[in-house]
């Protein structure tokens, strides 16, 4: 929202060089050449219309006005990522639990169980795409939902891999079956042909186009014993040379923390392995088989070695793995910098994408450069808000700005901020958006209110819903805005009793006191009172509004008459004139409903009733014209000679009692 | 066994979920209506098991209906055969045929904006069925009862409720009653020429709506609201046409409330705050004869007369719809999934 | 893998406006969901969202007899209310009534009644806003001739009553100008901010006197009402602004302790304003 004018800079054509989160558009009509105007809709949504400053001196009729309303396209509204987004809502909100209770206990198994909750949420969401990716036949569809996979598929390997080296509870802090493991997972290049190979059992595998690079990729993925087995395939296995390799690949140490060996012994054992392998390497047994050959260089670590195999792999992390395993087993999560170095220099592959750079920066330990890098994929937030999230909770996250201070609360907070509020935007999922919002107070809570207010209220369900939503969350203000909004709505067509039912639940005297004097003007006018169900039964909430409460009386007073009680509504009928709440312009329709009780056959006001309503008629002439004046008049003298007689009577008799 | 929460995330918040009967064999589909969306539906879906033998069943789509509103309530006319109601003001009738679910759903019977402001759009907000008849009510404040077999209107009560209805229940075949914004409710002898209610009470004190009302499937006179407020009402209509005592249940509104249709002692509660409640209504309707006719506010701390169970987590978004079939409970939420609940015991 | 920043896509659709004249102002309802235009054929339009991306005109009527400059709409509890300002001098209230179908009127389109005629300025009026809602029903106006005019409903149910509170001069031409949104309840007075499009001679404004008696030749002004003097005062004129203004607003509150004003010249500009402690 508030970077509504960040964007204007577009249309208004500067001339500076636009800063690089603005986003430029071309204007496809000529309408738009001579100063355009932008009106802000809501979320990312805007209009932008050809505006002029000045009227035109000649009123053309050939004016091109075109306004072009202009909305982000949102991925994560895509149906199939709804479930994304959904499900891990759930996620998020457990983790915000869990972080509460980490306040008091260590809950560092929780948080790693809801990072692997989000990896299955990611998974799913993968194979759904996938499925669904075999079901479409519309190329451009299918291109949609390949781009999706493979953002899917870099966001789980940069999650899989923070989760390794951030989240996760690494025994003794030895990173290497980790790193094994995420490779595998993510990169199971050469592992069906593996399978194949090892089902046939056949000997002579060799003549299988993929045996050796197979072969060498088990290598580097640190599956020694399916390479072993492989190797046993081959039709020169019984040879010499397969043998010495395979005994190398055998007795290579393999470093466990519960082993019971202090890392400082495995050092130099796993150290005198690998010298044994040189010497072996040297002796030039293995001349004649190049690719046994390359099995020992890659295995005592040789640049060389890995720099010319790195062509069959797409990525340089595709090594790291067998890189770590064959140069420093030991590496702890924190010492992979410099082998992430070396294997980005591998071969001559330059490859410098977005996962590479955020890859690299992991490895580093730089989760600012990560964020940074994440931040910019296309997934509307989505993965930069919960892993930022998730770390920070961790504590695993500490941010500087340029001065030094620590922003990284500030980081968090403003992702999910941004995340929340790219939510509230959307028809159906603003509850979900609301719920990051909320975690997320005072400022979330400020917008959620601003947002929430602005939602459209097509059905009452809804109404009901938001206002539901805001008791959740404590913001009366809304509720009472939703509520006074219906009113004025009632009241726009014509539903004036649930117009007083919106304002008695506002508690608004304001919308109580404009419904109820629509519902007097409309009995003036039609002499018809609407909502009498609901004014007869209304109770304490008639005190809203003076008006509203001269309504119900009135009320009243109609069903008294109908149930021909006129003592009772020729009583209410006097306290509502002498009361004066009756607005100026219902003075008429009040006097003259006592004509028929003036002329009933039993006098049912009293002779100072009568002056009452005579003195009302003199001061308020206005009102009323001089012919029903005059006939209300009439009236009100007759009324009074009838019972001044007979009250005259009645006080005499009391005084009497009195004197005597 | 023990019970067993399955969900799956269908991109809709679904407000209405129902089995849909089957004849000799256990119930695999059912119809899901969403709402508050850009876009809505009514979709057939039908649980299937990824593997033969496996015990997890997951939903997949088998139809979809597209409809120009929110879904506000879904009953059955027939065994094939639905009452729809639509916030632009419609009410269909639509038929899911019998041999393949496949099929799309057939419209029988459309009235077009049935409920209205004239030209403006207003929401028909709920309706109930009884043995092919269709009551329907809307914020205009209007009842229709439809004919659901020959699809004519047998009979309109314009201007029945000045408020906006919410809520509304076959009491018998020519007794209806309503709710309305303001928990107002409204007895209405349908055989009665006049547009006047027979009786009328408001739920509670509190001006909230009643948002769902039943009746006993056993004993039609016992009858049961729910509110906005989240509590619950029980009266029986020999006593009293209007509730004794009011039940503190819920923290926010009573979206469904249903009758385990096997065991009439069991009772199915849902609410927007996320609960999904099962209660022992023998306990329940003992209660609901105040002791002098007085409305009484009852509280759920009383564990010792009330027996409730809550069959699943609290979910972090409203459960809008739920519907039990034996062992096996549906439910719909605004988190955009589907949950089914199995091995209910009832 | 491929690149994963496609950037982000931004869809459009195009309104055919169908004024016979430049459009001057396009301005949404407070739930984004109806539209109106304004332009120099001097009629006002009102358009409805449909809900599916398309814009169906609902209203459309000759709303002034001169060049209709901006239009603005109320808060809902408010009604449906509208309100516009014209070269005609005069601005106005209006507000739509009853259904469609009832009114006797085109078919399918809504009527709205002018409520009240503004008719205090001597000059084209240039701008028009109402007031947050928190301030009750208020109106504010600036015309050419450098007057602002801020009105008061006293009763929220009579749209036809309409009070003159305060007249502002400013001495300088005045083209647009803002409410601050801010909740005046924690401890933000009402505020408004005024941009002047007078062409940029050095003479023209150099003269203009703040009211803390020091001259300032900016082209945007900050006003603020105080409670115990009962009195608009000019506390700010931005110096750095100094290209004639087409257009400003502030930008929502939402909890921030400073205001975020955009000002639209031959550039943009976001100004941080920071109230003193």
């Amino acid at each position: 929202m508030n970077n509504l004018n960040m964007d204007l800079v577009l249309f208004r054509g500067n001339g500076r060089e636009p800063a690089s989160n603005v986003k430029t558009f071309i204007l496809p009509d000529k309408c738009f050449e001579k100063g355009v105007g932008c009106a802000w809709r809501n979320g990312n949504k805007f209009a932008i219309y050809p505006r002029s400053q000045t009227p035109s001196k000649t009123a053309s009729t050939d004016v091109d006005n075109k306004i072009l309303n202009i909305r982000q396209d949102v991925l994560l509204f895509t149906s199939i990522l709804r479930k994304l987004v959904n499900e891990s809502n759930g996620t998020y909100l457990l983790l915000q639990k869990a972080a509460e209770t980490a306040k008091t206990t260590d809950n560092q198994v929780e948080f790693l169980k809801l990072s692997r909750q989000y990896r299955s949420i990611i998974r799913v969401c993968i194979e759904n795409l996938q499925e669904a990716l075999s079901r479409v036949q519309d190329g451009v569809e299918k291109n949609n939902l390949l781009s999706y996979i493979t953002i899917l598929y870099s966001i789980e390997c940069i999650w899989h891999l923070c989760e390794i080296l951030y989240i996760d509870n690494i025994p003794g802090d030895i990173v290497l079956p980790y790193l094994l493991e995420w490779v595998r997972f993510h990169f199971p290049c050469h592992e069906q042909t593996a399978s194949h190979l090892l089902e046939a059992c056949e000997r002579g595998s060799e003549d299988h186009q993929d045996y050796w690079i197979t072969v060498i990729g088990m290598v580097v993925q640190g599956r020694v014993d399916v390479a072993r087995a492989l190797m046993k395939l081959h039709s020169a296995a019984e040879t010499n040379e397969f043998k010495l390799v395979d005994n190398s690949l055998r007795s290579m140490p393999v470093y466990s923390v519960y082993g019971g060996i202090s890392t400082g012994e495995f050092t130099i054992t796993w150290k005198h392995w690998q010298a044994e392998c040189r010497s072996k390497l040297s002796s030039g047994v293995l001349s004649n088989e190049p690719k046994l050959e390359l099995i020992m260089r890659l295995i005592t670590g040789d640049f060389g070695a890995f720099s010319s195999i790195r062509g069959d792999y797409t990525s340089w992390y595709d090594l790291l793995g067998g890189w770590v395993m064959y140069t420093a087993p030991w590496a702890r999560r924190h010492e992979l910098a410099s082998a992430s170095a070396a294997c980005a220099e591998l071969g001559d592959a330059l490859s410098n994408s977005r996962l590479d750079r955020a890859i690299r920066a992991l490895l580093d330990g730089d989760l600012y450069q990560v964020i940074h890098e994440i931040q910019q994929m296309s997934d509307n937030g989505w993965f930069v808000t919960h892993l930022t999230d998730i770390l920070y909770h961790c504590g695993k996250l500490r941010i500087l700005d340029k001065h030094q201070t620590d922003v990284t609360n500030r980081l968090r907070d403003s992702l999910i901020l941004d995340y929340g509020s790219l939510l509230m935007e959307h028809k159906s999922l603003w509850t979900v958006g609301l719920s990051y919002l909320a975690s997320c107070p005072p400022e979330g809570l400020r917008r959620a209110e601003l947002i929430l207010e602005r939602m459209p209220l097509k059905t009452e369900a809804k109404v009901m819903r938001v206002m539901a939503e805001a008791k959740k969350y404590g913001l009366v203000d809304v509720g009472v805005s939703a509520c006074v909004c219906q009113c004025a709505v009632q009241g726009g067509v014509g539903r004036l009793g649930a117009g007083v039912a919106w304002a008695v639940r506002a508690r608004s005297g304001a919308a109580a006191g404009r419904a109820a004097h629509a519902a007097l003007r409309r009995y003036v006018r039609a002499r018809r009172l609407p909502a009498e169900d609901l004014l007869l039964a209304a109770g304490p909430a008639l005190l809203l509004h003076d008006t509203l409460l001269f309504l119900g009386k009135y009320c009243d007073f109609h069903r008294l008459y109908k149930d021909r009680e006129f003592k009772k509504a020729a009583q209410l009928l006097v306290s509502l004139i002498t009361s004066k709440i009756a607005p100026d312009y219902f003075w008429e329709t009040l006097l003259l409903d006592t004509l028929p009780l003036l002329e009933s056959d039993e006098p049912v006001f009293s002779s100072s009733d009568t002056y009452e309503i005579m003195l009302c008629l003199e001061l308020k002439p206005a009102g009323l014209d001089s012919e029903k004046a005059d006939l209300l008049r009439l009236a009100l003298a007759r009324n009074l000679a009838r019972t001044v007689l007979s009250e005259g009577g009645e006080n005499k008799q009391t005084e009497d009692g009195k004197t005597t | 066994m023990p019970i067993d929460v399955q969900g799956t995330f269908v991109s809709q918040k679904i407000n209405k979920v129902r089995w849909i009967p089957e004849d000799y064999v256990e119930t695999k589909c059912f119809f899901a209506g969403s709402w508050d969306d850009d876009e809505n539906s009514i979709k057939v879906w039908g649980f299937e098991s990824p593997h033969e033998d496996e015990e997890v069943e997951y939903p997949r789509q088998l139809s979809e209906y597209p409809v120009d509103g929110d879904v506000t309530q879904i009953k059955f006319t027939e065994k094939n055969k639905i009452a729809v109601s639509i916030s632009n003001g419609d009410v269909k009738v639509l038929e899911v045929s019998a041999y393949d679910k496949h099929t799309p759903l057939r419209e029988v019977y459309h009235w077009k904006k049935l409920h209205n402001y004239g030209e403006n759009e207003c929401s028909c907000t709920s309706l109930d069925t009884l043995e092919g008849d269709i009551v329907s009510i809307g914020e205009d404040g209007n009842i229709h009862i439809l004919n659901g077999r020959r699809g004519d209107v047998a009979r309109s009560i314009t201007g029945a409720d000045s408020c906006s209805l919410h809520s509304v229940c076959f009491i018998k075949h020519n007794e209806i009653i309503t709710g309305n914004l303001r928990g107002h409710m409204k007895i209405w002898d349908l055989r009665s020429p006049d547009n006047k209610p027979t009786a009328s009470f408001l739920l509670a004190g509190d001006e909230l709506a009643s948002t769902c009302i039943i009746n006993h499937p056993t004993q039609p006179h016992i009858i049961l609201a729910g509110s906005e407020s989240g509590s619950l009402a029980v009266w029986d209509l020999r006593v009293n046409t209007f509730p004794t005592s009011l039940l503190n249940a819920h923290s926010a509104g009573v979206t469904e409330m249903q009758f385990h249709p096997e065991n009439p002692n069991k009772l199915l509660t849902s609410s927007v705050s996320g609960e999904l409640w099962d209660w022992n209504m023998e306990a329940m309707t003992k209660s609901s004869k105040g002791p002098d006719g007085q409305l009484a506010w009852l509280s759920l701390d009383d564990k010792n007369t009330m027996m409730v169970n809550s069959l699943m987590p609290k979910l972090h978004k409203a459960i809008n719809t739920i519907h039990c079939d034996k062992g096996r409970i549906l439910c719909g939420a605004d988190n955009e999934a589907i949950y089914l609940i199995k091995n209910l015991k009832y | 893998m491929g690149e994963l920043t496609a950037s982000n896509m931004f869809e459009s659709e195009t309104i055919c406006a169908d004024h016979k004249d430049l459009i001057h102002d396009v301005a949404y309802d407070f739930y984004g969901e109806r539209m109106a235009t304004c332009s120099s054929d001097q009629y006002v339009k009102v358009w409805d969202s449909d809900g599916r991306g398309g814009w169906r005109l609902s209203a459309s009527w000759k709303a002034h007899h001169g060049s209709v400059w901006k239009v603005t709409w109320a808060h809902p509890e408010f009604g449906q209310v509208i309100a516009t300002c014209s070269f005609d001098r005069t601005a106005a209230i209006w507000e739509e009534v009853g259904d469609a179908a009832s009114s006797g009127s085109e078919k399918g389109l809504h009527t709205w009644l002018k409520r009240s005629n503004l008719v205090d300025s001597r000059t084209s009026v240039t701008d028009v806003k109402f007031g947050p809602k928190h301030l009750g029903l208020l109106l504010v106006t600036c015309s050419a001739d450098g007057i602002i005019r801020i009105y008061e409903a006293p009763d929220v149910m009579n749209l036809a009553q309409w009070t003159l509170q305060h007249e502002i001069p400013t001495k300088v031409s005045i083209s647009c100008l803002s409410w601050n949104p801010s909740l005046s309840r924690v401890g933000n007075p009402p505020m408004l901010a005024v941009g002047s499009d007078e062409p940029n001679t050095s003479n023209a404004v150099a003269n203009v006197p703040s009211d803390k008696g020091t001259a300032c030749n900016g082209k945007v002004f900050i006003y603020e009402y105080s409670e115990t003097s009962r009195r608009w005062t000019r506390t700010e004129c931005l110096s750095s602004v100094q290209e004639p203004v087409n257009d400003i607003a502030f930008a929502p509150n939402l909890g921030r302790s400073f205001h975020l004003l955009a000002v639209a010249t031959k550039d943009v500009r976001i100004i941080k304003l920071e109230p003193l402690a």
